[in-house]
């Protein structure tokens, strides 16, 4: 079986979700500046605070301009009779492997950006923590979590 | 059963936590006369007073089940087939009375979403033990938990067993050294005209104490000093805690009782059991021991009660655990054979955040050009290095169709047994250069206790990772 790959509108869901974190990031650094010279305070560690605002402003753009592009090419997801495996992450690959048999119950998640572009995740629970599964139009997240649910069932009528 | 109350001492148990809060109120209410203190002082005891006269419990059609709250009523149920352990504990006020704490735990606390199920009560001694009998004659089997025939004999452990019990684990011992050791340094590097223009009274003071006794030699009574004071408080604790410690096994539960001044006594049931840790600090490793604990699935070690430990044994010879955990739970065996990690992932092992912390504190003590930051800077990096190190040489992992061993830690070494079929997913993460060389990280999410759900063996191989995979249950 070959592993599936998430939707491209992906990209662009994380793009602004990072955008969104950039210009409160901003908001915050232009109040700190603000009060900092209206109350004449801080101004001799500026040249500390001032490189690692930087820092942090950089990498922020990075993470808006370069990383969904590498992110999206290491996303994918496999669901087969008996597991499911997850594979993600940018610097650091991260593969999950769920049995099928140890799933508790099934989420499905849209945020308010997800929304706007059709977009949905799957949450899968078990007793000791959950896995998502990103990047997935409305009616395939639907359609894995019945298709999860009826392998579940399966599954488990055949232990008994 | 019908409905009743606990045993009222319960209210006094809650007034003794707030003993010193309501003595100050009280004090401060009465000398100024001012009721408004007095009335803050009066409101902790009467609302424990009204807690006690609004609880009850009852037994119902196997449901436990317990009514409380004062203006808000809460019933909380819980199935007895799926309570997990049923705990008594007596500190020094429920043994003068004869009372018991009746703690009963289910596996819902390992649940994130779900309100923690865990039920407390005070009882008379012999009600107590009643109750116990019937929620786990009931608990998860349904067959009787304790049939005192089928009762294996007890292991008790001995004086000598809390004497090294409070040597290997004093970690005050390690604290209480670097001061004296650090204060040498100080002596050592300090310019004269420092120690004079400031702290001269002090430093005669103390000196003065060991007259006629070499500088050295004083330091080195000292440090004894301090090092013997910690491991006399260390034995004592242990003596007071674990006094009379008790293990006895029937077909389906675990049964254990220590403490002198709080006594402990709970029951495990083998069949919730999902895994073993054998922990080594630093000085039992040396001398070859180890403490045994279990993880069962919602019990113990949990973030928010951080002194309940599902202890099993406080302390084993390691070369005598493999006979204990086959007498207990013969399908926990410790494996023969741990898989190391290679030679090449030895540096990786120092590719952490405290190796990081380590080099930049070392390099700002460099830039301030203090002596005394200097020392320090090089010990705590030179102490992060070795623990390094000694993560290196206890990471191993072995994985077979029943238990995975996974073993870690530096300065305290930790050898965990966890029922491959308690197993709820496994990952492996390793960046990108790591992963060519064919190393990562396998973590394993099981179920047990919410803090120790997840266990992580770092720098283990991928075909590991692929053997952990083959052995899963799906």
């Amino acid at each position: 079986m070959e592993y599936q790959k998430l939707d491209k509108r992906i990209i662009k869901s994380w793009k602004i979700a990072r955008i969104i974190t950039l210009c409160i990031f901003l908001i915050l650094f232009s109040v700190i500046l603000f009060i900092s010279a209206l109350t004449n305070t801080l101004k001799t560690v500026w040249f500390i605070v001032l490189p690692i605002m930087g820092l942090i402003l950089l990498y922020r753009l990075v993470a808006i301009v370069v990383y969904p592009f590498i992110e999206y090419k290491q996303w994918r997801y496999l669901i087969t009779e008996d597991k499911i495996e997850i594979r993600f992450g940018i610097f650091f690959i991260t593969t999950t492997i769920i049995p099928i048999i140890r799933i508790q119950h099934i989420t499905i998640n849209a945020g308010p950006i997800n929304r706007k572009l059709g977009l949905a995740e799957v949450e899968i629970h078990t007793a000791s923590g959950s896995s998502v599964i990103k990047g997935l139009t409305k009616e395939q997240a639907e359609q894995i979590s019945e298709n999860l649910k009826e392998k579940l069932i399966n599954r488990l009528e055949a232990e008994v | 059963m019908e409905r009743r109350r606990g045993h009222f001492i319960v209210i006094f148990d809650d007034m003794i936590k707030y003993l010193f809060t309501f003595l100050i109120l009280l004090v401060i209410g009465l000398e100024g006369e001012n009721y408004f203190y007095l009335a803050i002082a009066f409101f902790g005891p009467i609302l424990s007073l009204l807690k006690y006269f609004n609880t009850y419990y009852s037994i119902k059609k196997d449901m436990f089940v317990i009514e409380s709250g004062i203006f808000t009523k809460t019933k909380t149920e819980i199935p007895l087939s799926l309570i997990t352990t049923v705990d008594l504990t007596q500190n020094l006020l429920y043994q003068v009375f004869h009372i018991q704490k009746v703690k009963i735990d289910n596996s819902s606390k390992s649940k994130e979403n779900v309100n923690k199920a865990e039920l407390t009560i005070a009882l008379k001694n012999d009600e107590a033990l009643k109750i116990k009998e019937l929620l786990l004659s009931k608990a998860k089997t349904g067959q009787p938990a304790i049939e005192k025939e089928s009762v294996k004999p007890e292991i008790k452990t001995k004086f000598s067993d809390f004497l090294l019990l409070g040597l290997l684990q004093s970690k005050l011992a390690y604290i209480a050294a670097a001061a004296p050791v650090t204060m040498a340094l100080i002596g050592l590097f300090m310019p004269e005209n420092e120690i004079d223009s400031s702290g001269i009274k002090a430093t005669d003071a103390f000196m003065s104490l060991f007259q006629g006794i070499p500088f050295v030699a004083a330091i080195v009574i000292i440090i004894l000093s301090i090092i013997t004071v910690s491991f006399i408080l260390s034995l004592l604790f242990s003596l007071i805690t674990y006094y009379n410690f008790k293990l006895s096994s029937s077909k389906e539960a675990i049964h254990i009782e220590y403490g002198l001044l709080n006594k402990k006594s709970y029951t495990l049931m083998k069949s919730s059991i999902n895994g073993v840790s054998l922990k080594q600090p630093l000085l039992m490793r040396l001398l070859g021991y180890c403490t045994i604990e279990v993880y069962i699935f919602g019990y113990g070690n949990d973030e928010e009660d951080k002194k309940e430990i599902s202890m099993l044994y406080p302390i084993a010879r390691l070369s005598e655990t493999e006979a204990l955990l086959k007498n207990l739970l013969p399908e926990l065996k410790p494996a023969k054979q741990i898989k190391k990690p290679e030679k090449k992932a030895f540096r990786y092992f120092f590719y952490n955040f405290k190796t990081v912390f380590g080099c930049v504190l070392l390099t700002g003590a460099c830039f301030s050009r203090q002596p005394v930051f200097i020392g320090i800077a090089f010990a705590v990096l030179g102490l992060i290095i070795i623990s390094c190190i000694m993560q290196y040489f206890n990471t191993g992992l072995n994985i077979n169709q029943l238990t995975i061993t996974a073993v870690s830690g530096s300065f305290t070494k930790k050898t965990t047994l966890i029922r491959t079929k308690a197993i709820e997913s496994i990952y492996e993460k390793s960046g990108l250069f790591k992963r060519k060389k064919g190393i990562s990280n396998i973590g394993f999410q099981y179920i047990g206790p919410k803090m120790f759900s997840t266990i992580v063996v770092k720098n283990a191989t991928i075909q590991q990772y692929e053997d952990a995979k083959a052995a899963l249950t799906y």
